[in-house]
């Protein structure tokens, strides 16, 4: 009950705020945008005036993708070793996001300009989830240990001549790395909400009641976690099927796949204020007391200052 | 010592039922029998070998291959060229390999053992035990034979190099004492390199193998005889004449299936005989397959499968060290449990590996001194092989999205093969063992497909049947098969054979310049008088050629350029913006060669051996250039590249 409510409200939340989804879609698109810039040029300077260039307009055979790529891998190299960085900065830029993200979801409705919540969030909080992404090693560390504890008891009990029992054993492995990869990104989340929503700047103590409470309603809160997490991937699926409909050898079947991936990407961004705001309805319901009186006197203040 | 005559006719009428009419001159005939001892990952054999001396030259030295003797330590010369890495694979120090001999004697005759002395004819080196001699006490004169008689016991190592064992899995592989060929007079015996295969003389092979009971065996041949023990072993006799080498795998865990492979045209009865293990079981049917393509592509296209089975040999989890590997009558495969099925490595090894029974097996090349003549051309084989039976275009992978075809994993291959070695150098001396695949299998392997598009595929398809016709059950060289290609085709191709076996260069020629510039009205002092434009009533005859009926022309120009080493004749075609069509032949030698054309349309593109008959050149992006580019095609690439980045973004993000 608690998990399809928090999702109703995920949902409705994120529905409620386009101008959320717009910004993070903005965000991605500007980043990428960096990179498509370098990689368009690299192209044209490479395989620009060739007749091969056609011919990949036409076919999008991999065949000559990768001789093509290899044999003109000095333009593209410069493209592959900016990727890094831009996803570093973007990595960066994200934490930022988040506060923005969470600053909006808190604030009532319509109270303050967006823009004003949005950045004034990003930049109230980022200081502190910087922070918690360097004390979040607490929490990795322990999930890394398990994580090579399980694949040494694994690799231990298998028998590296029963063939079909390693390869299960390796899936085991993968799908328990995942588990536990989601699970402390899930930690941080709950961690982020408690900080945001408190206003605290005990980032440690805002990171062990995240997990307390995480352990506490560990159910729950991977029932939310996951039905999201199925949203997303029938909006993958989607994508994905929409995409293969599309033939991108014309300029209109390559501006429709163009506008289709964007609107994925748009997807993806309302589906991560869907987790956030899903989440804190979680924490809200499950964890009343603290987080429950500091959003009564926010909206009171603000009543009383309106 | 005795000196036998040529009696391999009576030997061999020890044998009655068995024998057909020789298709190779028999110049060896062993009988071996051989115990393995599972435990201990020993053999225990004694051979009696008839050798023949098929020269013009008495012979008073034999040498002896002892190959696992590349494994007994980690100073020998397959060792230290490899540090104790094959193909990815590593040897375990914890389990050496090595055959010792124990006693060498002339039957009937003296113990050859006192004479016996390692050599190392390639590097001198003293650590390596591959090659042994024997001193003979008279020469063997020309066709007389010599009989001997040797006890010997092999240690397996594990597997990383083709022969060893992993658990209860034996590949029993190069493991006996083995004669070198007498070639011209001179003994072709070299030692065990970590980049080269094998040589030897075609003969008769008769090989007693012992086992625990429970063990399934599959070995070079056909089975002839089988002896259940009281000690709990079985002994099954094996027999195989036309070959020059006899391998064995054995396994309790291989699940044993025959069936039969009959082809009217040309005619072919032979057995196929499947040991998978029980892990890929599964997987069986895509070697049946794929054994089953590679019989009809090798029969139909270069000669009928002439012996009466082939095995396979389905090497068990953790042997892949053993896969991929090539023996008379019986080649290893390679598969993991769940492949899926879009991977096609099982289907590509097992017709590449069967394959090698054509160019190593029938055709019996030089592996050490002429890799390619093997290697090369069992690529190219290969190639037309998986093209043909699972699509050119996804021959190796082939998913929803992902599809890459063998020619373009060859080719990558080959663009990245350096410049460092020829296709044509003896194995050892590659710079690299990438550089000696990258050189032997990939660049020849397209070397003869680049052949077939200068040759046509009609008259290509004959030169390979006569060079099959030709030399099976032979050794050729290289100048074998460029003769054979020559003959065939009747024409001279020295100019391709010469730079493509025998250099390290590369071919690429490439479209370097395309201009289109207005031919500009008369301005200026002409023979004394000032023109001014459009004014004039002095434009000079051509002047008034190039601008016909008052409308512009152009000056086009084309500039091809030679940027690699090789030289070889070009065809360019020079396409106009109304469509029509020029084209253009150049000899190719000079760096660059510009074509002017003067018309009153301009040029749309030009290129460079626009059918890709130089399937060598490096660069087929370079090979063209337009004036018209489709400004869609980049942006499709650079839209999808971001779309993909924008992924990851969200990915980070979430």
């Amino acid at each position: 009950m608690t998990i399809t409510s928090c999702y109703k409200k995920g949902v409705t939340e994120a529905t409620a705020r386009p101008k959320l989804m717009a910004v993070l879609w903005l965000f991605n698109v500007s980043f990428a945008s960096i990179l498509y810039v370098i990689f368009f040029r690299a192209f044209n300077a490479s395989v620009g005036p060739s007749l091969a260039l056609n011919d990949l307009l036409k076919t999008g055979d991999m065949n000559i993708i990768l001789e093509t790529l290899t044999q003109t891998a000095g333009p593209f190299a410069s493209a592959f070793r900016a990727a890094p960085i831009v996803v570093l900065l973007y990595f960066l830029a994200n934490v930022f996001l988040q506060g923005g993200i969470l600053n909006v979801l808190i604030a009532p409705r319509g109270r303050k300009k967006f823009a004003e919540t949005f950045f004034g969030g990003g930049g109230r909080f980022y200081g502190r989830f910087l922070r918690l992404l360097v004390y979040s090693v607490v929490v990795w560390i322990p999930a890394i240990i398990l994580l090579f504890a399980i694949n040494a008891a694994l690799e231990a009990l298998g028998d590296p001549s029963r063939e079909k029992q390693m390869v299960f054993f390796i899936i085991i492995r993968v799908a328990l790395g995942l588990f536990l990869f989601y699970l402390v990104k899930m930690v941080l989340d709950y961690a982020r909400i408690t900080l945001a929503v408190r206003d605290s700047r005990t980032v440690f103590r805002a990171l062990m009641d995240a997990v307390r409470f995480v352990l506490r309603k560990l159910g729950t809160t991977l029932g939310l976690y996951y039905l999201l997490g199925l949203t997303g991937l029938a909006i993958s699926l989607a994508y994905l099927g929409v995409k293969s409909l599309v033939g991108a050898t014309t300029a209109a079947g390559i501006l429709t796949v163009f506008l289709v991936t964007q609107v994925y990407i748009a997807g993806r961004s309302w589906l991560r204020a869907a987790y956030q705001a899903g989440q804190l309805e979680m924490l809200t319901i499950l964890s009343p007391t603290r987080e429950t009186k500091q959003r009564d006197n926010e909206a009171k203040e603000e009543t009383a200052a309106g | 010592m005795r000196k036998i005559p040529i009696l391999l006719g009576v030997v061999l009428a020890f044998m009655p039922g068995i024998m057909s009419a020789a298709l190779s001159r028999q110049v060896v005939n062993y009988n071996i029998q051989v115990r393995l001892f599972p435990e201990t990952k020993i053999l225990e054999g004694r051979e009696t070998l008839i050798w023949l001396n098929d020269s013009n030259t008495e012979v008073t030295e034999l040498p002896f291959h002892l190959y696992l003797n590349a494994f007994k330590n980690n100073r020998t010369t397959f060792m230290k060229e490899s540090r104790g890495l094959s193909r990815g694979f590593k040897a375990d120090r914890a389990n050496w390999g090595r055959i010792t001999v124990r006693s060498i004697r002339l039957q009937n005759g003296p113990d050859l053992t006192p004479t016996l002395a390692y050599a190392a004819p390639d590097d001198g080196n003293p650590d390596d035990q591959t090659v042994m001699r024997v001193t003979l006490p008279a020469p063997v004169k020309p066709g007389e034979s010599a009989a001997l008689e040797i006890d010997f016991e092999s240690k397996l190592p594990k597997v990383f190099a083709r022969s060893g064992f992993v658990g209860n899995f034996f590949m029993v592989g190069q493991w006996f004492p083995k004669i070198g060929v007498l070639r011209e007079g001179v003994w072709n015996c070299h030692q065990y390199h970590a980049q080269s295969e094998f040589f030897a003389d075609y003969g008769v092979f008769t090989v007693e193998i012992t086992v625990p009971e429970a063990y399934v065996v599959g070995a070079t041949g056909r089975r002839i005889k089988e002896t259940r023990n009281a000690d709990g072993t079985k002994s099954l006799v094996y027999f195989q004449e036309d070959v020059h080498d006899f391998a064995w795998a054995t396994c309790p865990d291989f699940i044993e299936s025959r069936e039969r492979f009959t082809m009217d045209e040309p005619k072919v009865d032979t057995e196929m005989i499947f040991l998978v293990h029980r892990a890929h079981l599964g997987q069986r049917d895509r070697y049946v397959r794929a054994l089953k393509q590679g019989l009809e592509f090798y029969s139909k296209n270069y000669g009928a499968y002439p012996y009466g089975t082939i095995t396979l040999i389905d090497p068990a989890p953790e042997a892949m060290g053993a896969g991929g590997m090539e023996y008379p009558t019986l080649f290893t495969s390679g598969t993991t449990s769940y492949l899926p099925r879009g991977l096609r490595v099982p289907e590509m090894v097992t017709i590449h590996e069967f394959g090698h029974g054509y160019w190593y097996g029938i055709v019996g090349s030089n592996e050490f001194e002429e890799a390619w003549l093997d290697e090369g051309i069992n690529t190219y084989s290969e190639i037309k092989a998986m093209s043909l039976y699972y699509g050119a275009d996804r021959a190796m992978i082939d998913f929803p999205g992902l599809r890459i075809g063998d020619f373009s994993y060859q080719r990558l291959a080959t663009i990245g093969s350096g410049r460092f070695d020829p296709i044509v150098r003896k194995s050892w001396d590659y710079v690299s063992g990438s550089s000696y695949s990258l050189n032997v299998y990939s660049k020849a392997g397209i070397m003869m497909l680049t052949l077939e598009r200068i040759l046509g595929e009609d008259v290509m398809a004959r030169v390979m049947k006569t060079y099959f016709e030709t030399w099976k059950f032979r050794h050729p060289r290289t100048e074998d098969f460029v003769r054979i290609a020559e003959e065939t085709s009747g024409r001279s191709l020295g100019w391709f054979f010469d730079q493509v076996l025998h250099s390290p260069d590369k071919l690429d020629y490439a479209i370097t310049s395309l201009r289109s510039e207005e031919v500009l009205e008369p301005k200026g002092i002409f023979d004394g008088k000032a023109i001014v434009a459009g004014k004039s009533k002095t434009e000079t005859a051509a002047g008034a050629d190039r601008r016909t009926a008052g409308k512009p022309a152009f000056r086009n120009t084309v500039v091809v350029a030679r940027l690699g080493e090789w030289i070889f004749p070009q065809e360019i075609k020079v396409t106009f913006a109304d469509g029509k069509e020029v084209r253009e032949t150049w000899d190719g030698r000079d760096r660059w060669k510009r074509f002017v054309y003067t018309l009153p349309v301009k040029l749309a593109s030009a290129q460079v051996d626009p059918e890709n008959r130089y399937l060598l050149d490096i660069n087929f992006a370079n090979n063209s250039r337009t004036l018209r580019p489709s400004p869609w095609a980049a942006q499709k690439y650079a839209l999808g590249f971001m779309g993909w980045v924008q992924h990851l973004l969200s990915f980070v993000s979430l």
